[in-house]
């Protein structure tokens, strides 16, 4: 027994308000079983049905529950009822039907489209023709909204396979990586080593251009890799206090030989006012600025090129630094220039073809200064020239000591305690022999166990891990290093040297503890500056070899040179060699160090008067460094005695040693200065 | 067995309590009711659900409902010798709740006649997403009958009587081996509509026809009442003129506005889905009377047969409502020596076979027990 009939009228209104309210909740979501319940649920309840089902048509298994309610329906009489009057037929079904299947009970079968169809059952009088009608042409929408769930599930489905397949690319890479740089990692290593001994000059020449073509070779997969990691997330960018000026000679310096070779008028003009030290990625900096004058240089047969350097607007600790690479060259075309910042896009392929590249250049760079929060815009006229402008807003770095000490001389590394871990015999005599020439007799090992154990029973300054050996590879060997009981052997700067150069990797040999992440193949340079970062903060030579000591023992490096000539106050043909005879070098070298000098002064100065003798030590410390890097040698042995002096805690040595330190300051001060009049006279 | 204790104080239930698992054996449960006023915290009646080493099912209400008398101080105990499984889900606010799957995890099986008891804390916010899990587990053929619990100064708070002591935001549900028959009428009319719910949050109706559903009640609330709204009389008035929700060849829903919310949007017991249409209802009190007993007759034709004993769930609302009439109202549904016991409950829960288990508003509900 039931309620009574209904106490509402069946009046068309009623009805279309019934359809109104079924129809309303349908497609609110792309979610099949979501969609299909809750609509499932109104057409329940505003029909006063208690049970309901959408089944499917499915060529393989037939008709199958989509959705049903409640949970347990499909157990229920009615849908084996509903299954066996749908047995042998296939959407679309023609028509609602009402089937018999238990007394006052009615079935009712309604056409989903050619998709399905809808069950409800009821136990109340009959629908109204004209409402069964009606259901019908909703149900259209129901079925569309059903097709528009599963093309969204084919869509998401689709996507989750491009996406896998995206990883396996971005693995496969990876892997392709790995497997190109090891080999290179010998042939420009074992090439650079080659050259550095006695040739035959056609040998020499055969082996330079070995050389320049893997390096050549070596630029391509770095592009190739870049354009890869777009759809990775982006290029990784990491910021670093960086001298912008050193940053742009040595850009300068490497591409003055290209515009020498085609003639053409090289030149730089950087802004008095640019900050010394700046926040900015310089390798990053350095790829597109070096991508901006080849592609300058390339494509200028006579005339110029320029690179200017501005500083715009300072706001608060913020600089902006606007570049320009302009040239007299063949120009854009208009309609080329849209182009030109998309992979492998070359204005002229005739002019590609001589000109060589792989037309991946420009739309790195793009993507490295969008990544800085900038846009290179171009300014073109075919048949005059192009310019290419970008700007930086970085944070201006005020602590000096932010930046590792300027360039030590190679031979001071000699007393450096290094560890090479590389399972590869050719990359460890590449390491070996690059290590050599900086005068640091390496140890090797072969495995990261063979490291761990290594750095747990001796002494090391720093150590250079490979990445990926057999059992434990560098990651686990670096975790055991840093896990190990004794502090100052687990806390040794570990630099990983590989050949893995994706960002996930950097990010991984962080994670294991490593210091730094250097990428094979490593040229002497790079070396030379991780030496100077690991280990010349700590004058690990200097420490042990006094100045004083350096003095008494001239000629004990392997050129055999003195390391400075002891009457002059800064040895300036030594700081000239150092630099390979870059006086523009030295200029800002010298520049440095007078300012240097004057902070050194006011803070000894104030730290003498107050007798704060720990004070006193630690500047006398830093400045013995800082006078041995520019082989001032009378003005480091003074601060070694300042250091000694204020370590032994006599107030009256230390104000005795530093008046002898100021005299040797002054002179140091006079020479620099002098040296850099004559320079600015051009003498 | 029940036992109806009448001081309202934590030792009285104790002792109901203990009179009624003396008296009677083979008690399966116990089915407590109890008044708001008697101000039960957890701390005080916790010790006592917990230590009755038996399931507990029932709520703190505004007032109960014993034969022809409201009791609005006391409690009610009924030692229920049927085979009953007893269900509590908590935190059903909580927006992440699978609460198909807790009911689904908590029924294993349902005896074939079955009554299901239910009671859920009246001021949760996912009651209809509550019903809907249970009418996709249930289906249609279990009785249920129950309301929702909590007192009328419409604060949310412990209110639910459990094993597990004192609830809030939680329900509570025991089905049973048990014949009986449910009946649902209210007797409301419809007095102008359908109007479209053009913009919904759960409970609250913020537009009607695309215009702010204040504007659209007043119209028509006060051209039929005579009386117009003021700041202060809001419920004086609306109590008279529900909503009701449109079902094929069925009663209308009822929806009770309970406050103006902001910029003009109604705040009822009970949600309101966008996209439904409501009427405007009305109701005097022979016809919420005649309901009430509709509703009595309704159970004892479904049962088929003179109950043993009668529940009642009706809407506090009604009392409201009718006032002083109330007592007309129980002894309509009040059947010579037959007991009669329920509650005046914040909202009614009840599938009376054959329907959507609904939330009802305004609503009375009554199911006869067979002996």
């Amino acid at each position: 027994m039931t309620n009574p009939p209904p106490t509402t009228d069946n009046s068309a209104l009623f009805e279309t308000q019934l359809l109104f309210e079924i129809a309303m909740s349908i497609g609110n979501s792309l979610d099949l079983q979501e969609m299909t319940k809750t609509a499932l649920r109104t057409y329940m309840r505003k029909l006063n049905c208690p049970l309901g089902a959408v089944l499917r048509h499915d060529e393989r298994r037939g008709w199958v529950q989509l959705a049903g309610l409640p949970r347990r329906v499909a157990e229920h009489d009615a849908l084996r009822t509903a299954h066996i009057f749908l047995q042998g037929k296939r959407p679309p079904i023609v028509g609602a039907s009402c089937l018999d299947y238990g007394e006052g009970e009615q079935l009712y079968v309604l056409p989903l489209a050619d998709y399905g169809v809808l069950v409800l059952g009821r136990s109340d009088r009959p629908m109204a023709h004209t409402l069964l009608s009606s259901l019908v042409s909703v149900n259209g929408r129901f079925a569309a909204a059903c097709r528009a769930c599963e093309r969204q599930l084919e869509l998401e489905h689709a996507k989750l396979e491009a996406e896998a397949a995206d990883r396996a690319k971005t693995q496969f890479l990876a892997n392709m990586s790995h497997e190109i740089r090891t080999p290179m990692n010998g042939v420009l290593g074992l090439s650079q080593l080659l050259l550095r001994t006695d040739l035959p000059d056609q040998a020499a020449d055969y082996v330079e251009t070995i050389y320049a073509s893997a390096k050549a070779l070596l630029g391509v997969i770095d592009d190739v890799l870049d354009v890869a990691r777009f759809g990775e997330g982006g290029l990784p960018i990491h910021p670093e206090p960086t001298d912008l000026r050193g940053e742009i000679d040595g850009i300068v310096n490497l591409l003055r030989p290209v515009a020498t070779e085609r003639a053409l008028d090289f030149s730089v003009s950087i802004d008095s006012h640019l900050p010394a030290r700046v926040s900015v990625d310089p390798s990053r900096l350095r790829q597109v600025l070096v991508n901006l004058l080849s592609n300058a240089l390339k494509f200028t047969n006579d005339g110029w090129v320029t690179l200017r350097v501005r500083c715009g607007a300072l706001s608060g600790r913020d600089a902006e630094i606007v570049f320009t690479v302009e040239d007299s060259g063949i120009g854009i075309q208009k309609e080329d220039i849209p182009q030109l910042f998309k992979p492998f896009w070359q204005a002229d392929e005739s002019y590609s073809r001589w000109r060589s590249g792989t037309g991946l250049g420009l739309a790195i760079s793009q993507q490295i200064v969008t990544l800085m929060g900038s846009e290179i815009h171009v300014l073109s006229t075919p048949g005059q020239g192009s310019q290419f402008q970008f700007s930086l807003h970085v944070p201006v770095v005020e602590d000096v000591s932010a930046i590792g000490p300027v360039g030590l001389k190679t031979e001071m590394f000699g007393k450096l305690r290094v560890l090479v871990a590389d399972d590869d015999a050719t990359n460890r005599l590449v390491i070996t022999e690059s290590l050599r020439v900086f005068g640091v007799e390496p140890v090797l090992v072969g495995s990261g166990a063979d490291a761990v154990r290594e750095v747990e029973s001796s002494s090391y300054d720093l150590v250079f891990m490979d990445v990926q050996m057999p059992g434990m590879d560098g990651l686990q060997a670096t975790q055991a290093i840093r896990a190990l009981p004794d502090k100052d052997r687990a806390q040794v700067p570990v630099v990983a040297l590989t050949a893995h150069v994706m960002s996930q990797h950097r990010e991984q040999c962080l994670n294991a503890g490593m210091t730094d992440y250097v990428a094979k193949p490593m040229e002497l340079e790079r070396l030379q500056e991780v030496l100077t970062k690991y280990a010349g903060d700590k004058p690990l030579a200097v420490q042990e070899q006094t100045p004083q000591d350096v003095l008494s023992r001239p000629g004990e490096n392997e050129s055999g040179d003195g390391w400075v000539d002891t009457a002059a106050d800064i040895d300036f043909p030594k700081l000239l060699a150092q630099f390979d005879g870059n006086e523009a070098i030295v200029a800002k070298v010298l520049d440095q160090l007078v300012g240097e000098l004057a902070f050194f002064n006011e803070d000894l100065k104030a730290a003498v008067a107050q007798q704060a003798l720990d004070t006193v030590k630690a500047l006398a410390h830093r400045l013995k460094g800082v006078s041995a890097n520019v082989f001032a040698a009378t003005l480091s042995a003074k601060a070694l005695d300042l250091e000694m002096a204020a370590g032994a805690g006599d107030p009256d040595a230390v104000s005795e040693v530093y008046r002898h330190l100021q005299t040797a300051n002054k002179a140091v001060v006079g020479s620099a200065t002098q040296w850099l009049e004559a320079g600015a006279r051009g003498d | 067995m029940f036992d109806i204790e009448r001081s309202g104080t934590v030792e009285g239930l104790a002792g109901s309590i203990d009179r009624v698992l003396a008296n009677c054996t083979g008690v399966q449960a116990l089915l407590i009711m109890s008044c708001a006023d008697n101000g039960f915290t957890p701390d005080k009646v916790d010790p006592i659900l917990t230590n009755a080493g038996l399931p507990i099912l029932g709520g703190v209400f505004p007032a109960l409902i014993h034969a022809a008398e409201r009791l609005e101080r006391g409690s009610i105990v009924w030692g229920i010798t049927s085979q009953i499984d007893v269900t509590v889900i908590e935190n059903i606010s909580a927006p992440e709740g699978d609460l198909e799957a807790a009911i689904d995890a908590a029924i294993t099986t349902v005896p074939e006649k079955a009554l299901q008891l239910i009671f859920v804390d009246g001021f949760a916010r996912r009651i209809g997403a509550l019903i809907n899990a249970m009418h996709d587990v249930l289906g249609v053929g279990v009785l249920t009958i129950g309301g929702g619990a909590g007192s009328l100064d419409f604060v949310q708070r412990p209110c639910l009587l459990t094993q597990q002591g004192m609830l809030e935001d939680a329900a509570v549900f025991g089905t049973m081996s048990r014949t009986a028959g449910v009946g649902v009428s209210h007797g409301w009319q419809q007095v102008r509509g359908p109007f479209r719910v053009t913009e919904s949050q759960q409970n609250t109706i913020v537009t009607l026809d695309w215009r702010p559903a204040f504007e659209v009640y007043r119209e028509v609330v006060e051209a039929h009442s005579g009386k117009q709204f003021t700041e202060e009389n809001f419920f004086d008035i609306a109590k008279a003129y529900p909503f009701g929700l449109a079902r094929l060849d069925s009663e209308r829903i009822i929806r009770d506005p309970v406050m103006i919310g902001d910029e003009g949007a109604l705040v009822c017991v009970g949600e309101v889905p966008e996209g439904e249409h409501v009427d405007i209802m009305n109701g005097d009190e022979p016809s919420l009377l005649a309901a009430a007993a509709k509703a009595r007759a309704i159970a004892v034709q479904q049962l088929g047969a003179d109950p043993e004993l009668t529940l009642f769930m009706d809407c506090i609302s009604r009392v409201l409502f009718l006032g002083d009439s109330f007592s007309v109202e129980l002894e309509s549904v009040r059947s010579g020596d037959v007991p009669t016991l329920g509650a005046c409950t914040i909202g009614e829960l009840a599938n009376h076979g054959g329907e959507f288990l609904e939330f009802y508003n305004k609503t009375a509900v009554v199911a006869a027990l067979a002996p």
